[in-house]
């Protein structure tokens, strides 16, 4: 999944970087908070690197007489954080890209953004979500396989953009010349069929080992959190939500069938609304376009963003398992 | 003096065996790993000795930057000719390395285009033979570029680059604990695998559970490593800064030898494509 130099337009390349850039920021700044609480997360830091290296570089058998490799990125996260595992993997990428030629110099961004980002913080969820349905190997499990897809995925549809985006006037491309067509697929059954399985059987056996062997040695999910900026984020979220107002006309592919037949008549292009839009099904919502009757359409936009927060916090809170006892 | 008398062999013994030739065992994935991992702590016990520029030794920083100004220079211009001259720059620096270090420059140079060169060879059906070239070519500077940096540059002077660029000193530092770590855990691993190999006579039922264990144990091994690390850096008064004596450098010299891809870049600039 290492991508190697001239794969990737430039663009590509620095738009990945920026937005790598602010996961590196939190990272630094939320392992440095863990480091005040575990002195060892430091030094662990780099040897977990070192041993995401080694990880990489260990062929695996696998049905029909050859080997693949594990990445190791949902393992790493579940055994020392996501944050710590994200800034670790970075490392190691750095160091195969500049000292051992494994993937780009400037695509270090974009392996970054799949391997030291995507991969361990969906294997992280899914894991989590299954320790808090209490089936934590069943998470982890499912983690390990989508996290490597995921990223997988996210790897082709860069590499299949470039014909996209760089090419010369003739339409030859620039960098990679595979279009989404054969980028995507190749390398999502790659790792479907055989990647995505090697990583989830390593996973799942090393984290019984070490569950088995040493349990306090597994990272630990800080139990209290602050949550007070996330309620901030959601009302601010909540009061901003009319700001699309200021904006007069509808947004685009959002028109009714009268709206989109004037487009289509301005544009000469035709005189009718499409009959499958005209004749298809139409539902009518209980607060159409989140207007409320009798009341400014602006109050109705907040009204429904407050109102869709609480129902998704009443059904997560509703699937939590609750802690209290029942004499 | 008489000459002693034959000494005769046992019957067994001048019998000649009767077992079947037995066909080489198809190597196990451990052998295999034991055989990368080897050329991994070779290649980390002995780094290649880099090439000692006495009149041009430059500002790690500077190489660093060269580098990355080079790579992004050569993915962004599709004239030919500015890609010449890119290749003829890196040709004079290339006459400064020893034969043996050329050889080697050369050797990895080619493997490495080589693999570059067989994942894009498909498109030629798609889109050409001038993409398939094009693409070869510039692909091929680029890791010239990266293998020149590779050879000519020691770990030391990539932290002290990074360092200079100021890089957060948590990276650095993982940087560099990761680099001396890995030949440790490297060797670690080595062992586990050699003593596996000695104590198992069949093939193993489940290798992935003998793996599962064989990782498991190396990041126990790695925790307390990072334990037995961090008094360490206790006892010699670590603050959480990474430290470096910076050695003092010319600064018109670097500037001087970041010029010719100036140049060119100005050259694309105006020039264009």
């Amino acid at each position: 999944m290492h991508i190697p130099d001239n794969y990737l337009s430039p663009a590509t390349c620095g738009t990945l970087v920026a937005a790598m850039a602010p996961v590196w920021t939190v990272a630094v700044i939320k392992v440095k908070a863990q480091v005040k609480e575990h002195h060892e997360t430091l030094p662990m830091l780099g040897i977990a690197a070192s041993l995401a290296f080694l990880i990489m570089m260990f062929n695996l058998p696998i049905p029909g007489g050859t080997t693949a490799h594990a990445v190791g990125g949902t393992l790493l996260a579940v055994l020392i954080g996501p944050w710590a595992a994200s800034l670790a993997l970075t490392v190691t990428l750095a160091l195969q890209a500049l000292l051992f030629g494994d993937g780009g110099i400037l695509a270090f961004g974009a392996n970054a953004f799949n391997m030291a980002f995507i991969m361990p913080f969906v294997g992280y969820a899914c894991y989590r979500l299954g320790q808090k349905l209490h089936h934590e190997k069943l998470g982890l499990a499912i983690g390990a396989y989508l996290g490597i897809n995921v990223a997988a995925l996210v790897a082709g549809i860069e590499l299949g953009l470039q014909p996209l985006i760089a090419h010369t006037a003739s339409g030859a491309p620039l960098y990679c010349p595979y279009g989404l067509n054969i980028a995507v697929p190749a390398m999502l059954t790659a790792h479907l069929l055989v990647a995505g399985w090697v990583e989830l059987v390593f996973t799942l056996l090393v984290f019984q080992f070490v569950k088995k062997v040493a349990p306090t040695n597994l990272y630990q999910t800080p139990t209290r959190t602050n949550q007070r900026p996330w309620i901030a984020l959601l009302i601010g979220l909540a009061a901003l939500s009319p700001l699309g107002l200021l904006a007069s006309n509808t947004a685009w592919g959002e028109w009714d069938p009268t709206e989109l037949k004037q487009l289509l008549a301005q544009q000469h292009l035709s005189s009718q609304a499409p009959q499958g839009m005209v004749h298809g099904f139409h539902f009518q919502a209980l607060f159409s376009d989140y207007a409320i009757a009798g009341l400014p359409v602006s109050v109705g936009y907040i009204l429904s963003a407050l109102s869709a927060i609480l129902i998704f916090l009443l059904l997560i809170r509703g699937l939590q398992h609750g802690s209290e006892t029942t004499d | 003096m008489d000459p002693k008398p034959r000494t005769e062999l046992p019957a067994w013994l001048i019998e000649k065996s009767t077992s079947t030739k037995r066909q080489a065992a198809r190597t196990s994935f451990l052998q295999r790993n034991q055989r990368h991992l080897r050329a991994l702590l070779t290649r980390l016990a002995q780094p290649a000795p880099v090439i000692a520029k006495r009149r041009w030794h430059l500002a790690p920083q500077i190489n660093l930057i060269r580098l990355l100004l080079l790579v992004f220079l050569i993915a962004l211009i599709n004239n030919v000719t500015l890609l010449w001259c890119l290749a003829i720059l890196l040709g004079f620096q290339l006459l400064l390395l020893s034969p043996s270090q050329l050889r080697r420059f050369v050797k990895s140079w080619f493997v490495s285009s080589l693999v570059a060169l067989i994942f894009v060879l498909p498109s030629y059906w798609l889109t050409g033979p001038s993409t398939l070239l094009f693409f070869g070519l510039k692909t091929s500077l680029m890791l010239a570029n990266a293998q020149y940096y590779r050879l000519t540059t020691p770990f030391q002077d990539l932290l002290s680059g990074l360092k200079a660029l100021h890089c957060p000193d948590v990276l650095i530092m993982t940087c560099a604990i990761a680099i001396t770590y890995l030949r440790m855990l490297g060797q670690h691993l080595l062992l586990t695998m050699e003593a596996l190999e000695l104590r198992t006579v069949a093939p193993a039922k489940h290798p992935y559970r003998l793996i599962g264990a064989m990782f498991g144990n190396l990041y126990l091994k790695s925790y307390s490593y990072a334990l037995e690390l961090y008094a360490a850096m206790e006892a010699r008064g670590f603050n959480g800064h990474y430290v470096r004596t910076t050695t003092p450098h010319n600064r018109w010299r670097d500037y001087l030898s970041l010029s010719p891809d100036i140049l060119v870049l100005i050259l694309f600039i105006f020039w264009g494509n």
